[in-house]
């Protein structure tokens, strides 16, 4: 069954993704590191498929945002569900105006899922062997937010 | 003070169901140990040497009496009927059980209280003055603006895993009653040369293995900008902050490594980008939030009332209690009552269920039906009119909670240490217990006067010893508490770290060592001089020469 969770609802995941010393396949979805991304990226112009880049917190996000507008899909990778700083990068790109897929991978579980989808990732793929049909009940947890965040651009406390 | 609409209740109560389901599906093993572990710290459940132990937010240490009912009714119902205020003013249970907490939380949530965020490595309950809205020497209520920071730090969804915990702490007064160049932002609200009001913003204060008092990042933040400003620092510290090495993860490290100028470039760039945003705060909402704590409807008339100077001629125990345990308020004829919870034969802090209501009985009877927590472990009736002084003395004596000895060496800080935390190293209680008993005569006190004794059962330093006047730190020693002691700290406007006294004593020599001390102090004194004075002026080597004369 599928892990993939798009804009709330179970999706066919279509994406690879490649460790850097994995060849290139012929065509198809692929995500790829930050480093691969920029070191090959005229070879991955030319791929027949999308190409995303694959960030952690420890990449330097700027380099995607400079391109943002070519991106239809940026992965960020949580190697352990209680590092945070794809939050912040997530909170960053919907700020620079990324209106495409922003795709969670890695130690992705339902208890994080509300706020992940707060600071505008819409797509999770939930860690391996979880219920990833019950971990879309986690998105709606709460009604109501107070601060401004991606989605939901003014607070609670500013009701004037 | 701030009531909950309808949107503050509906997250509350959210939160508990969330929370409910969490603990369902870790009991039926859907949620690992490690996964359950950050949402119930979260939560405010954390496992203890002996019992789960879950730490109520008191926000910005602020209680209405109906809430102070409810905090009682939990110490009878789920726990053995006592709660310790910890030095964040928060309330901490020691024996409830992990299946209780979602009911515990329920219960919070029906009087406008709750438990998020008062561990794991988010923002915590910001803290400020004891005595704010009624000190005499308050610029503005600090509160509206603490309560507006809780708004904007519940639930923020990108500062829910940062690399560390992380507190705010807000002072609007000349005197700071917070220890709050010991947080991570540290808030100082003042008046530019224009006359307007804003804030100093401190940062990468902190206690812990590396206390570190904090620094100034910027001089003065007007009050819109404020949020925007702290967002755009924790965004920095998110991204930045170590991940490798729990105890150099907090923002003073963060700081300190990048060095104070090229955090502030960091934070610059970033805030430049926000701060004409929707975290921008319009004074309308401001003004909005200030109507949520207006000033109490005092009498006009209350200080010229005649029998309370009647009453403190007549009764010297009174008088000595009124000096002792009240402060002037800004109001005339109102004084603020520390109620003591520093009792001897009682942990430091702690508080029954019997206590807890009837301070609630006083809140409503005599302050306005207010109270508040302190960070030095005791409550606070801030407003309580001084007609009724002398019958309020009279009940807090019945309930014990009347021992004049705010603000003296018996006035203890503390934290639960190993009796009770599972983190600790050595006991605290007892040795608290050993002191008090070790100057049980008042006179002595009040002769030695102003002194803050603060201990700790481990490096963590919830017991701030880092900035006591003396400072007690817990280590363990094959098995025995051992003490390090630190002389000439301080948490005040004039923030100080303390300085090591020599080598670590064992338990039983505490009580005497403290004693040493303490002599030394009142021989060497000049006219004025608070204990901490005559160290700073003296240094610590005569003490130092009394407590080791071996080494000398
Ligand atoms: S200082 Fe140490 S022993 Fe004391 S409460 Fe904190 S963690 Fe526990």
């Amino acid at each position: 069954m599928t892990n993939l969770i798009i804009d709330g609802q179970l999706a066919e995941n279509t994406f690879t993704h490649l460790d850097d010393d994995a060849a290139i396949p012929a065509n198809g979805d692929i995500s790829v590191s930050a480093t691969r991304w920029l070191e090959e990226a005229e070879t991955l112009a030319a791929h027949d498929g999308t190409v995303a880049p694959r960030l952690n917190g420890a990449d330097e996000l700027l380099n995607v945002v400079a391109k943002l507008h070519k991106l239809e899909v940026v992965c960020l990778e949580f190697p352990a569900f209680a590092d945070g700083r794809c939050y912040s990068f997530a909170t960053r790109l919907r700020r620079a105006g990324f209106e495409g897929q922003i795709r969670a991978l890695g130690n992705v579980l339902r208890d994080q899922m509300f706020y992940m989808q707060r600071v505008g990732i819409n797509a999770f793929e939930v860690d391996e062997g979880r219920d990833a049909e019950a971990a879309i009940e986690s998105l709606s947890d709460f009604s109501e937010t107070y601060q401004a965040a991606s989605d939901n651009p003014l607070p609670v406390y500013r009701q004037a | 003070m701030y009531q909950y609409n309808t949107v503050d209740q509906k997250i509350v109560d959210e939160r508990v169901e969330q929370y409910r389901r969490q603990v369902e599906r870790y009991q039926a093993g859907l949620l690992s140990e490690e996964e359950f572990l950050p949402l119930r710290l979260q939560n405010g459940l954390y496992v203890q040497t002996q019992a789960p132990m879950l730490r109520v937010a008191i926000p910005y240490g602020t209680l209405n009496s109906k809430q102070v009912r409810m905090l009682g009714h939990i110490a009878r119902k789920y726990d053995k009927g006592y709660g310790h205020i910890s030095t964040r003013q928060n309330i901490q249970y020691n024996w409830p059980t992990i299946e209780s907490t979602p009911d515990i939380l329920a219960d919070l949530a029906s009087v406008q209280m709750h438990a998020i965020q008062t561990s794991g490595n988010c923002i915590r309950n910001t803290t400020t003055d004891q005595l704010a809205g009624v000190a005499k020497d308050e610029l503005v209520d600090p509160r509206p603006y603490c309560e507006i920071i809780r708004q904007w730090s519940t639930f923020h969804p990108e500062f829910a895993y940062l690399p560390r915990k992380f507190k705010i702490a807000v002072s609007a007064s000349e005197t700071d009653r917070a220890a709050t160049k010991l947080h991570d932002i540290a808030l100082f609200l003042e008046k530019n040369e224009n006359g307007e009001l804003g804030f100093q913003v401190d940062v990468g204060g902190g206690q812990g293995r590396t206390p570190i008092i904090s620094k100034t990042l910027y001089d003065w933040v007007p009050v819109e900008d404020i949020l925007s400003c702290c967002e755009a620092i924790l965004r920095i510290y998110n991204q930045h902050g170590r991940r490798d090495n729990k105890y150099k993860a907090r923002i003073k490290i963060t700081v300190k490594e990048m060095g104070l100028d090229k955090f502030r470039e960091m934070v610059d760039a970033e805030w430049a980008v926000i701060r004409d945003t929707g975290l921008k705060l319009p004074e309308q909402e401001v003004e909005r939030m200030k109507a949520f704590f207006p000033a109490f409807p005092v009498d006009a008339d209350a200080s010229s009332d005649n029998s309370f100077a009647a009453q403190e001629a007549d009764n010297p125990a009174f008088a000595r209690w009124v000096k002792q345990n009240t402060v002037e308020t800004k109001h005339d004829g109102y004084r603020s009552v520390y109620v003591s919870l520093k009792a001897h034969g009682q942990p430091p802090g702690d508080v029954t269920d019997d206590q807890l209501e009837a301070i609630a009985d006083f809140a409503d009877e005599y302050s306005f039906g207010e109270a508040r927590t302190t960070h030095n472990q005791n409550m606070v009736l801030p407003c309580v009119k001084q007609a009724d002084l002398f019958a309020l003395w009279n009940k807090l004596r019945e309930q014990s909670l009347a021992m004049p000895n705010i603000g003296t060496l018996a006035d203890m800080i503390c934290c639960p240490g190993l009796d009770f935390c599972a983190l600790a190293n050595a006991h605290s209680i007892p040795v608290a217990e050993a002191i008090n008993e070790r100057f049980d005569d008042l006179d002595y006190l009040y002769d030695i006067g102003e002194l803050e004794i603060k201990m700790s059962g481990c490096m963590n330093a919830c017991g701030h010893h880092h900035v006591g006047h003396i400072g007690i730190l817990g280590v363990d020693k094959k098995g025995e508490s051992w003490y390090q002691i630190t002389l000439g700290g301080s948490a005040s406007n004039d923030a100080s770290l303390g300085e090591r006294l020599g080598p670590a004593v064992k338990q039983e020599d505490m009580a005497d060592v403290v004693e040493n001390l303490i002599k030394v102090y009142l021989e060497e004194r000049q006219e004025g001089e608070r204990f901490v004075d005559t160290v700073r002026r003296t240094g610590v080597a005569p003490f130092k020469a009394r407590v080791y004369p071996e080494a000398a």
